[in-house]
Protein backbone atom coordinates (compact mmCIF):
# COMPACT_ATOMS: atom_id res chain seq x y z
CA UNK A 1 0.00 0.00 0.00
CA UNK A 2 2.91 2.17 0.82
CA UNK A 3 4.77 1.63 -2.71
CA UNK A 4 0.91 2.06 -4.35
CA UNK A 5 0.83 5.62 -2.34
CA UNK A 6 4.47 6.98 -3.35
CA UNK A 7 3.95 6.04 -7.17
CA UNK A 8 0.61 7.81 -7.23
CA UNK A 9 0.85 10.54 -5.19
CA UNK A 10 0.52 13.41 -7.62
CA UNK A 11 2.93 15.66 -5.03
CA UNK A 12 5.36 13.19 -5.22
CA UNK A 13 5.10 12.65 -8.78
CA UNK A 14 5.49 16.94 -9.57
CA UNK A 15 8.33 17.19 -6.44
CA UNK A 16 10.30 14.47 -8.51
CA UNK A 17 9.55 16.25 -11.79
CA UNK A 18 10.62 19.64 -10.55
CA UNK A 19 14.02 18.09 -8.74
CA UNK A 20 14.86 16.09 -11.73
CA UNK A 21 14.12 19.35 -14.43
CA UNK A 22 16.14 21.51 -11.72
CA UNK A 23 19.46 19.30 -11.52
CA UNK A 24 19.38 18.30 -15.88
CA UNK A 25 18.71 22.61 -16.23
CA UNK A 26 21.90 23.41 -13.67
CA UNK A 27 24.11 20.75 -15.52
CA UNK A 28 22.69 22.61 -18.84
CA UNK A 29 23.93 26.10 -18.08
CA UNK A 30 27.15 24.96 -15.97
CA UNK A 31 28.02 22.99 -19.33
CA UNK A 32 27.18 26.21 -21.65
CA UNK A 33 29.48 28.44 -18.95
CA UNK A 34 32.66 26.25 -18.67
CA UNK A 35 34.35 24.05 -21.11
CA UNK A 36 35.91 21.82 -18.48
CA UNK A 37 31.97 21.12 -17.44
CA UNK A 38 31.59 20.56 -21.17
CA UNK A 39 34.70 17.97 -21.71
CA UNK A 40 34.13 16.31 -18.10
CA UNK A 41 30.26 15.64 -17.88
CA UNK A 42 29.09 16.76 -21.73
CA UNK A 43 25.62 18.38 -21.12
CA UNK A 44 21.60 16.42 -21.51
CA UNK A 45 20.72 18.47 -24.75
CA UNK A 46 24.28 17.49 -26.00
CA UNK A 47 23.69 13.64 -24.91
CA UNK A 48 20.40 13.78 -26.19
CA UNK A 49 21.48 14.70 -29.88
CA UNK A 50 24.88 11.95 -29.61
CA UNK A 51 21.88 9.25 -28.66
CA UNK A 52 19.15 10.52 -32.06
CA UNK A 53 22.37 10.76 -34.00
CA UNK A 54 23.82 6.96 -33.13
CA UNK A 55 20.23 5.74 -32.16
CA UNK A 56 20.90 2.19 -33.98
CA UNK A 57 24.34 2.00 -31.94
CA UNK A 58 22.71 2.88 -28.97
CA UNK A 59 20.18 0.73 -29.10
CA UNK A 60 21.73 -2.44 -30.15
CA UNK A 61 23.95 -2.00 -26.52
CA UNK A 62 20.75 -1.24 -25.04
CA UNK A 63 18.87 -4.51 -25.79
CA UNK A 64 22.08 -6.45 -25.76
CA UNK A 65 22.87 -5.67 -21.94
CA UNK A 66 19.21 -5.32 -20.97
CA UNK A 67 18.83 -9.25 -22.77
CA UNK A 68 22.13 -10.34 -20.41
CA UNK A 69 20.66 -8.56 -17.46
CA UNK A 70 17.57 -10.10 -17.98
CA UNK A 71 19.11 -13.67 -18.42
CA UNK A 72 20.43 -12.90 -15.46
CA UNK A 73 18.20 -12.21 -13.14
CA UNK A 74 15.64 -14.79 -14.58
CA UNK A 75 18.83 -17.18 -13.96
CA UNK A 76 19.20 -16.26 -10.58
CA UNK A 77 15.65 -16.60 -9.43
CA UNK A 78 15.47 -20.07 -10.42
CA UNK A 79 18.70 -20.98 -8.99
CA UNK A 80 17.21 -19.11 -5.82
CA UNK A 81 13.71 -20.95 -6.20
CA UNK A 82 15.29 -23.95 -6.31
CA UNK A 83 17.78 -23.94 -3.30
CA UNK A 84 14.52 -23.07 -1.51
CA UNK A 85 12.42 -25.75 -2.60
CA UNK A 86 15.52 -28.03 -1.73
CA UNK A 87 15.85 -26.86 1.65
CA UNK A 88 12.17 -27.44 2.29
CA UNK A 89 12.65 -31.13 1.09
CA UNK A 90 15.88 -31.30 2.16
CA UNK A 91 16.23 -28.88 5.48
CA UNK A 92 19.82 -30.70 6.33
CA UNK A 93 21.43 -29.88 2.63
CA UNK A 94 20.11 -25.81 3.21
CA UNK A 95 21.43 -25.95 6.63
CA UNK A 96 25.24 -27.12 5.32
CA UNK A 97 24.79 -25.08 2.00
CA UNK A 98 23.47 -22.29 3.55
CA UNK A 99 26.56 -20.60 5.79
CA UNK A 100 28.96 -21.85 2.75
CA UNK A 101 27.07 -19.46 0.63
CA UNK A 102 27.05 -16.59 2.88
CA UNK A 103 30.74 -17.15 2.92
CA UNK A 104 31.34 -16.96 -0.80
CA UNK A 105 29.81 -13.30 -0.34
CA UNK A 106 32.81 -11.90 1.22
CA UNK A 107 34.31 -12.46 -2.74
CA UNK A 108 33.53 -9.20 -4.31
CA UNK A 109 31.87 -10.27 -7.40
CA UNK A 110 32.96 -7.57 -9.26
CA UNK A 111 36.65 -8.77 -8.49
CA UNK A 112 35.57 -12.16 -10.38
CA UNK A 113 34.55 -10.48 -13.64
CA UNK A 114 37.90 -10.46 -15.14
CA UNK A 115 38.43 -14.31 -14.49
CA UNK A 116 34.35 -14.73 -15.61
CA UNK A 117 35.53 -13.02 -19.22
CA UNK A 118 38.39 -14.94 -19.05
CA UNK A 119 36.30 -18.74 -18.98
CA UNK A 120 33.57 -17.89 -20.48
CA UNK A 121 34.75 -15.33 -23.71
CA UNK A 122 33.72 -11.90 -24.97
CA UNK A 123 30.19 -13.77 -25.62
CA UNK A 124 27.05 -13.09 -23.95
CA UNK A 125 27.55 -16.39 -21.31
CA UNK A 126 29.82 -15.05 -19.19
CA UNK A 127 27.77 -11.63 -18.87
CA UNK A 128 24.33 -13.32 -17.85
CA UNK A 129 26.51 -15.63 -15.42
CA UNK A 130 27.93 -12.78 -13.72
CA UNK A 131 24.27 -10.85 -13.97
CA UNK A 132 22.80 -13.90 -12.16
CA UNK A 133 25.76 -14.20 -9.66
CA UNK A 134 25.11 -11.01 -8.43
CA UNK A 135 21.54 -10.93 -8.46
CA UNK A 136 20.93 -14.50 -7.33
CA UNK A 137 22.00 -13.56 -3.33
CA UNK A 138 19.69 -11.28 -2.50
CA UNK A 139 16.93 -13.02 -4.02
CA UNK A 140 17.72 -15.96 -2.21
CA UNK A 141 18.57 -14.96 1.47
CA UNK A 142 14.93 -13.27 1.19
CA UNK A 143 13.53 -16.53 0.25
CA UNK A 144 15.21 -18.51 2.58
CA UNK A 145 14.08 -16.17 5.43
CA UNK A 146 10.61 -16.45 3.98
CA UNK A 147 10.64 -20.24 4.30
CA UNK A 148 11.76 -19.86 7.78
CA UNK A 149 9.36 -17.39 9.13
CA UNK A 150 6.42 -19.65 7.61
CA UNK A 151 4.22 -20.64 10.82
CA UNK A 152 5.07 -24.00 12.61
CA UNK A 153 1.00 -23.85 13.18
CA UNK A 154 -0.03 -23.52 9.74
CA UNK A 155 2.52 -26.44 8.69
CA UNK A 156 1.24 -28.37 11.53
CA UNK A 157 -2.61 -28.02 10.15
CA UNK A 158 -1.34 -29.09 6.95
CA UNK A 159 0.48 -32.01 8.65
CA UNK A 160 -3.11 -33.06 10.46
CA UNK A 161 -4.42 -32.83 7.39
CA UNK A 162 -1.92 -34.88 5.64
CA UNK A 163 -1.88 -32.55 2.76
CA UNK A 164 1.06 -33.65 0.10
CA UNK A 165 4.47 -31.43 0.34
CA UNK A 166 3.47 -30.07 -2.93
CA UNK A 167 0.03 -28.55 -1.32
CA UNK A 168 1.91 -27.38 1.11
CA UNK A 169 4.60 -25.44 -0.86
CA UNK A 170 1.41 -23.96 -2.73
CA UNK A 171 -1.13 -22.89 -0.20
CA UNK A 172 1.49 -22.18 2.95
CA UNK A 173 4.82 -21.50 1.71
CA UNK A 174 4.75 -19.95 -1.59
CA UNK A 175 1.80 -17.66 -0.10
CA UNK A 176 3.75 -16.72 3.11
CA UNK A 177 7.59 -16.19 1.11
CA UNK A 178 5.85 -14.07 -1.81
CA UNK A 179 6.44 -10.77 0.17
CA UNK A 180 10.46 -11.77 1.08
CA UNK A 181 10.89 -13.07 -2.19
CA UNK A 182 9.69 -10.14 -4.23
CA UNK A 183 11.66 -7.73 -1.48
CA UNK A 184 14.44 -9.96 -2.62
CA UNK A 185 13.56 -9.16 -6.44
CA UNK A 186 13.47 -6.15 -6.56
CA UNK A 187 17.00 -5.76 -4.99
CA UNK A 188 18.22 -8.49 -7.60
CA UNK A 189 17.03 -6.44 -10.57
CA UNK A 190 18.99 -3.34 -10.54
CA UNK A 191 21.94 -5.43 -9.55
CA UNK A 192 21.74 -7.64 -12.55
CA UNK A 193 22.00 -4.80 -14.74
CA UNK A 194 25.23 -4.21 -12.75
CA UNK A 195 26.31 -7.39 -13.46
CA UNK A 196 26.10 -7.32 -16.75
CA UNK A 197 27.48 -3.80 -17.11
CA UNK A 198 30.61 -4.69 -15.19
CA UNK A 199 31.34 -7.51 -17.03
CA UNK A 200 30.96 -6.11 -20.21
CA UNK A 201 33.96 -3.53 -18.84
CA UNK A 202 36.42 -6.57 -19.03
CA UNK A 203 35.71 -7.17 -22.55
CA UNK A 204 33.00 -7.06 -24.84
CA UNK A 205 31.68 -6.55 -28.45
CA UNK A 206 29.00 -4.66 -27.74
CA UNK A 207 26.72 -3.65 -24.68
CA UNK A 208 26.69 -0.43 -22.41
CA UNK A 209 29.38 -1.36 -20.06
CA UNK A 210 31.51 -1.30 -23.25
CA UNK A 211 30.55 2.08 -24.43
CA UNK A 212 30.82 3.56 -21.00
CA UNK A 213 34.55 1.88 -21.09
CA UNK A 214 35.33 3.00 -24.29
CA UNK A 215 34.23 6.64 -23.15
CA UNK A 216 36.42 6.89 -20.33
CA UNK A 217 39.18 5.92 -22.62
CA UNK A 218 38.74 7.68 -25.38
CA UNK A 219 37.47 10.97 -23.08
CA UNK A 220 33.71 10.68 -25.10
CA UNK A 221 31.89 12.30 -22.91
CA UNK A 222 28.75 12.71 -24.39
CA UNK A 223 28.86 8.39 -24.71
CA UNK A 224 29.80 8.20 -21.12
CA UNK A 225 26.32 9.98 -20.23
CA UNK A 226 24.43 8.05 -22.52
CA UNK A 227 25.65 4.67 -21.72
CA UNK A 228 25.07 6.17 -17.85
CA UNK A 229 20.97 7.07 -19.18
CA UNK A 230 21.01 3.96 -20.86
CA UNK A 231 21.85 1.76 -17.79
CA UNK A 232 19.25 4.02 -15.11
CA UNK A 233 16.77 3.74 -17.48
CA UNK A 234 17.57 -0.13 -17.92
CA UNK A 235 17.64 -0.65 -14.35
CA UNK A 236 14.10 1.32 -13.61
CA UNK A 237 12.49 -1.12 -16.91
CA UNK A 238 13.48 -4.48 -14.96
CA UNK A 239 12.41 -2.98 -11.52
CA UNK A 240 9.15 -1.96 -12.95
CA UNK A 241 9.12 -5.48 -14.52
CA UNK A 242 8.96 -6.77 -11.20
CA UNK A 243 6.91 -4.25 -9.73
CA UNK A 244 3.83 -5.51 -12.54
CA UNK A 245 4.88 -8.93 -11.74
CA UNK A 246 4.24 -8.32 -8.30
CA UNK A 247 1.09 -6.76 -9.28
CA UNK A 248 -0.33 -9.50 -10.82
CA UNK A 249 -0.51 -11.83 -7.75
CA UNK A 250 -3.62 -10.13 -6.41
CA UNK A 251 -5.50 -8.03 -3.99
CA UNK A 252 -4.88 -10.86 -1.00
CA UNK A 253 -1.06 -9.92 -1.45
CA UNK A 254 -1.33 -6.02 -1.65
CA UNK A 255 -4.72 -5.33 0.37
CA UNK A 256 -3.35 -7.01 3.52
CA UNK B 1 -13.89 -40.65 20.02
CA UNK B 2 -11.65 -42.16 23.08
CA UNK B 3 -8.93 -40.79 23.84
CA UNK B 4 -6.51 -42.77 26.47
CA UNK B 5 -3.38 -41.37 27.81
CA UNK B 6 -1.06 -43.58 29.66
CA UNK B 7 1.87 -42.43 32.16
CA UNK B 8 2.30 -39.90 29.45
CA UNK B 9 5.64 -37.76 30.17
CA UNK B 10 7.24 -35.01 28.41
CA UNK B 11 10.28 -32.54 29.05
CA UNK B 12 10.86 -30.07 26.82
CA UNK B 13 14.49 -28.35 27.36
CA UNK B 14 15.17 -30.65 30.18
CA UNK B 15 12.04 -29.74 32.10
CA UNK B 16 9.79 -32.06 33.22
CA UNK B 17 6.06 -30.29 31.81
CA UNK B 18 3.81 -34.00 32.29
CA UNK B 19 5.17 -36.67 34.35
CA UNK B 20 3.05 -40.22 34.71
CA UNK B 21 -0.13 -38.82 33.68
CA UNK B 22 -3.23 -41.39 33.06
CA UNK B 23 -6.23 -40.42 32.26
CA UNK B 24 -9.37 -41.83 30.02
CA UNK B 25 -11.26 -38.83 28.22
CA UNK B 26 -14.71 -40.46 27.10
CA UNK B 27 -16.54 -40.65 23.81
CA UNK B 28 -18.57 -37.31 22.76
CA UNK B 29 -16.97 -35.65 25.83
CA UNK B 30 -16.04 -31.64 26.18
CA UNK B 31 -12.68 -31.64 27.99
CA UNK B 32 -11.04 -28.45 29.02
CA UNK B 33 -7.60 -28.49 29.75
CA UNK B 34 -7.23 -25.90 32.69
CA UNK B 35 -4.19 -25.29 34.66
CA UNK B 36 -1.86 -22.29 35.60
CA UNK B 37 0.41 -21.15 32.83
CA UNK B 38 3.54 -23.43 31.72
CA UNK B 39 1.55 -26.20 33.49
CA UNK B 40 1.66 -28.16 30.27
CA UNK B 41 -1.76 -27.38 28.90
CA UNK B 42 -0.49 -26.91 25.23
CA UNK B 43 1.79 -29.86 25.59
CA UNK B 44 -0.68 -32.46 26.43
CA UNK B 45 -3.18 -31.41 23.71
CA UNK B 46 0.05 -31.43 21.21
CA UNK B 47 0.92 -35.13 22.48
CA UNK B 48 -3.26 -36.23 21.94
CA UNK B 49 -2.79 -34.28 18.30
CA UNK B 50 0.28 -36.52 17.89
CA UNK B 51 2.25 -33.53 17.19
CA UNK B 52 4.47 -33.59 19.86
CA UNK B 53 6.47 -37.04 20.81
CA UNK B 54 6.17 -37.99 24.43
CA UNK B 55 9.10 -38.91 26.46
CA UNK B 56 7.41 -41.52 28.00
CA UNK B 57 4.28 -43.01 28.13
CA UNK B 58 1.43 -43.42 24.85
CA UNK B 59 -1.47 -41.55 23.61
CA UNK B 60 -4.03 -43.80 22.09
CA UNK B 61 -7.12 -42.10 19.88
CA UNK B 62 -9.48 -45.17 19.61
CA UNK B 63 -6.99 -47.85 20.44
CA UNK B 64 -4.84 -45.96 17.82
CA UNK B 65 -1.61 -43.82 17.78
CA UNK B 66 -2.83 -40.12 16.88
CA UNK B 67 -0.91 -39.96 14.00
CA UNK B 68 -2.86 -42.70 12.31
CA UNK B 69 -5.85 -40.45 12.29
CA UNK B 70 -3.76 -37.73 9.80
CA UNK B 71 -5.47 -37.14 6.10
CA UNK B 72 -9.05 -39.02 7.21
CA UNK B 73 -10.69 -36.00 8.59
CA UNK B 74 -11.07 -37.92 11.97
CA UNK B 75 -9.05 -35.23 14.15
CA UNK B 76 -9.15 -31.27 13.67
CA UNK B 77 -7.15 -28.87 15.26
CA UNK B 78 -8.10 -25.08 16.06
CA UNK B 79 -4.71 -23.34 16.44
CA UNK B 80 -4.46 -19.81 18.74
CA UNK B 81 -3.75 -18.45 15.15
CA UNK B 82 -6.64 -19.55 12.40
CA UNK B 83 -4.32 -20.27 10.35
CA UNK B 84 -5.87 -19.76 7.32
CA UNK B 85 -4.63 -19.38 3.63
CA UNK B 86 -3.83 -15.98 3.03
CA UNK B 87 -4.58 -15.81 -0.71
CA UNK B 88 -8.24 -17.99 -1.10
CA UNK B 89 -11.54 -16.34 0.09
CA UNK B 90 -13.45 -18.20 2.41
CA UNK B 91 -15.14 -20.33 0.00
CA UNK B 92 -11.71 -21.31 -1.42
CA UNK B 93 -10.78 -22.54 1.85
CA UNK B 94 -13.43 -25.15 3.00
CA UNK B 95 -13.18 -26.12 -0.99
CA UNK B 96 -9.21 -26.53 -0.59
CA UNK B 97 -10.14 -28.15 3.12
CA UNK B 98 -12.64 -30.90 1.29
CA UNK B 99 -10.06 -30.96 -1.73
CA UNK B 100 -7.75 -32.35 0.44
CA UNK B 101 -9.46 -34.69 2.18
CA UNK B 102 -10.17 -36.17 -1.20
CA UNK B 103 -14.08 -34.47 -1.65
CA UNK B 104 -15.37 -32.94 -4.19
CA UNK B 105 -18.48 -30.39 -2.73
CA UNK B 106 -21.13 -29.03 -3.93
CA UNK B 107 -21.72 -25.06 -3.95
CA UNK B 108 -24.81 -25.50 -1.56
CA UNK B 109 -22.68 -27.75 0.92
CA UNK B 110 -20.01 -24.95 1.18
CA UNK B 111 -22.67 -22.21 1.15
CA UNK B 112 -24.26 -24.62 4.10
CA UNK B 113 -21.29 -24.71 5.93
CA UNK B 114 -20.48 -20.94 5.90
CA UNK B 115 -24.12 -19.78 6.76
CA UNK B 116 -23.62 -22.56 9.80
CA UNK B 117 -20.70 -20.42 11.14
CA UNK B 118 -22.45 -16.85 10.69
CA UNK B 119 -20.48 -16.36 7.71
CA UNK B 120 -23.23 -16.27 4.55
CA UNK B 121 -22.15 -13.57 2.00
CA UNK B 122 -18.50 -13.39 3.16
CA UNK B 123 -17.46 -16.35 0.82
CA UNK B 124 -15.88 -13.99 -1.17
CA UNK B 125 -13.33 -12.43 1.62
CA UNK B 126 -9.73 -12.92 2.14
CA UNK B 127 -8.52 -13.29 5.62
CA UNK B 128 -7.19 -10.00 5.43
CA UNK B 129 -10.52 -8.52 5.02
CA UNK B 130 -12.15 -10.33 8.00
CA UNK B 131 -12.08 -9.56 11.74
CA UNK B 132 -10.42 -11.83 14.19
CA UNK B 133 -13.55 -12.79 15.32
CA UNK B 134 -14.61 -13.86 11.18
CA UNK B 135 -11.49 -15.85 11.17
CA UNK B 136 -12.01 -17.71 14.02
CA UNK B 137 -15.39 -18.53 12.85
CA UNK B 138 -14.33 -19.58 8.71
CA UNK B 139 -11.60 -22.04 11.13
CA UNK B 140 -14.54 -24.05 12.75
CA UNK B 141 -16.05 -24.12 9.80
CA UNK B 142 -12.68 -25.79 7.84
CA UNK B 143 -12.67 -27.74 11.29
CA UNK B 144 -15.87 -29.08 10.66
CA UNK B 145 -15.77 -29.58 7.21
CA UNK B 146 -15.39 -33.08 7.49
CA UNK B 147 -17.37 -34.23 10.63
CA UNK B 148 -14.46 -34.61 12.62
CA UNK B 149 -14.15 -37.11 15.71
CA UNK B 150 -12.10 -35.96 17.35
CA UNK B 151 -11.55 -31.87 17.95
CA UNK B 152 -8.80 -30.55 19.88
CA UNK B 153 -8.60 -26.90 20.50
CA UNK B 154 -5.46 -24.67 21.97
CA UNK B 155 -7.34 -21.22 22.74
CA UNK B 156 -8.36 -20.62 19.30
CA UNK B 157 -10.75 -17.71 20.68
CA UNK B 158 -8.31 -16.17 23.37
CA UNK B 159 -7.87 -12.67 21.68
CA UNK B 160 -11.41 -12.42 21.19
CA UNK B 161 -13.73 -10.31 23.59
CA UNK B 162 -15.82 -12.37 26.43
CA UNK B 163 -19.19 -12.14 24.54
CA UNK B 164 -17.34 -13.20 20.72
CA UNK B 165 -16.03 -16.31 22.96
CA UNK B 166 -19.29 -16.55 24.52
CA UNK B 167 -20.41 -16.88 20.96
CA UNK B 168 -17.96 -19.16 19.61
CA UNK B 169 -17.80 -21.34 22.18
CA UNK B 170 -21.64 -21.89 21.98
CA UNK B 171 -21.21 -22.39 17.95
CA UNK B 172 -18.68 -25.35 18.88
CA UNK B 173 -20.72 -27.01 21.36
CA UNK B 174 -23.38 -27.41 19.61
CA UNK B 175 -21.71 -28.53 16.32
CA UNK B 176 -19.74 -31.06 18.52
CA UNK B 177 -23.56 -32.67 20.07
CA UNK B 178 -24.52 -32.53 15.92
CA UNK B 179 -21.48 -34.02 14.97
CA UNK B 180 -20.94 -36.01 17.98
CA UNK B 181 -17.56 -35.70 18.04
CA UNK B 182 -15.26 -35.54 21.01
CA UNK B 183 -13.93 -31.79 21.92
CA UNK B 184 -10.28 -31.35 24.08
CA UNK B 185 -9.41 -27.77 24.42
CA UNK B 186 -7.31 -25.73 26.07
CA UNK B 187 -8.95 -22.54 28.55
CA UNK B 188 -7.18 -20.42 31.12
CA UNK B 189 -10.59 -19.68 32.42
CA UNK B 190 -12.18 -21.59 34.80
CA UNK B 191 -15.19 -20.30 34.17
CA UNK B 192 -15.91 -20.93 30.56
CA UNK B 193 -14.61 -24.26 31.53
CA UNK B 194 -17.22 -24.88 33.85
CA UNK B 195 -19.82 -23.19 31.32
CA UNK B 196 -18.68 -25.60 28.57
CA UNK B 197 -16.83 -28.74 29.45
CA UNK B 198 -18.34 -32.10 30.40
CA UNK B 199 -14.85 -32.71 31.65
CA UNK B 200 -12.53 -30.64 33.07
CA UNK B 201 -8.42 -31.96 33.42
CA UNK B 202 -7.29 -29.68 36.00
CA UNK B 203 -3.43 -29.65 35.74
CA UNK B 204 -2.01 -29.07 39.06
CA UNK B 205 -0.19 -26.59 40.79
CA UNK B 206 3.30 -29.14 42.44
CA UNK B 207 3.28 -32.57 42.24
CA UNK B 208 -0.40 -33.49 43.08
CA UNK B 209 -1.51 -35.90 40.92
CA UNK B 210 -3.81 -34.67 37.74
CA UNK B 211 -7.13 -35.17 37.78
CA UNK B 212 -9.86 -35.58 35.20
CA UNK B 213 -13.63 -34.26 36.69
CA UNK B 214 -16.95 -34.95 36.00
CA UNK B 215 -19.20 -32.31 35.49
CA UNK B 216 -22.27 -34.29 35.15
CA UNK B 217 -23.35 -33.39 38.39
CA UNK B 218 -23.29 -30.00 37.98
CA UNK B 219 -26.24 -28.27 37.13
CA UNK B 220 -26.48 -26.12 33.45
CA UNK B 221 -24.67 -23.24 33.50
CA UNK B 222 -26.70 -20.31 31.17
CA UNK B 223 -24.54 -17.34 32.87
CA UNK B 224 -20.84 -17.53 34.13
CA UNK B 225 -21.41 -14.17 35.77
CA UNK B 226 -24.07 -15.77 37.70
CA UNK B 227 -22.65 -19.25 38.96
CA UNK B 228 -24.93 -21.78 41.13
CA UNK B 229 -23.26 -22.95 44.31
CA UNK B 230 -22.42 -26.12 43.08
CA UNK B 231 -20.40 -24.19 39.95
CA UNK B 232 -18.80 -22.01 42.81
CA UNK B 233 -17.65 -24.85 44.64
CA UNK B 234 -16.29 -26.52 41.44
CA UNK B 235 -14.36 -23.08 40.79
CA UNK B 236 -12.95 -23.18 44.03
CA UNK B 237 -11.71 -26.68 44.02
CA UNK B 238 -10.16 -26.20 40.18
CA UNK B 239 -8.49 -22.88 41.54
CA UNK B 240 -7.06 -24.63 44.59
CA UNK B 241 -6.02 -27.58 42.37
CA UNK B 242 -4.17 -25.54 39.73
CA UNK B 243 -2.47 -22.77 41.96
CA UNK B 244 -2.33 -24.33 45.23
CA UNK B 245 -3.79 -23.91 48.72
CA UNK B 246 -0.76 -21.92 50.21
CA UNK B 247 -0.88 -19.09 47.59
CA UNK B 248 -3.19 -16.67 47.83
CA UNK B 249 -1.62 -14.35 45.54
CA UNK B 250 -1.50 -16.55 42.60
CA UNK B 251 -5.15 -17.57 43.26
CA UNK B 252 -6.65 -14.26 43.36
CA UNK B 253 -4.30 -13.95 40.09
CA UNK B 254 -5.80 -17.03 38.72
CA UNK B 255 -9.69 -15.64 39.84
CA UNK B 256 -8.72 -12.49 38.07
CA UNK B 257 -7.84 -14.44 34.90
CA UNK B 258 -11.25 -17.09 35.56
Amino acid sequence: MIRERTVQDPVTLIAGGVIVTAILLAWELSADASVTVRLLLSSPLRTLAYVVHHFTESGQAFAYTGLESLLGLVAATIFALLFGVVCIYYPRIGGISFPLLVASQVIPLVCLAPMIILVFGPGPSGKVFLSALIAFFPILTNVISGIRSVASASQEMMRIMAAPKAQVIRHVVIPHCAEHFFAGLRIAAPLSVIGAIVAEFNGADIGIGKDIFIAAKRLEPELMMSGIAAGAILSGLIYGAVLLLEKQLGPWYWER
Amino acid sequence: MKVDIESLAVSLGGRAVLHNLTLSIPKGSSTAIVGASGAGKTTLLRCVAGLLPPTSGRVLVDSREPACLYGQGAMAFLFQEACLWRHLTAQQTLELTFDLYGRKPGQEEVAGLLARVGLSGFGGYYPHQMSVGMKARLAIARAFCVSPSLLLMDEPFAALDPLRRLDLNRQVQTMRLEAGCTVMWVTHDVVEALQFATHIIALPHGSRPTQLIDLGNLPRIEDGANLPPEALAMRDRLLETIVGQHSPTERLSAEVLG
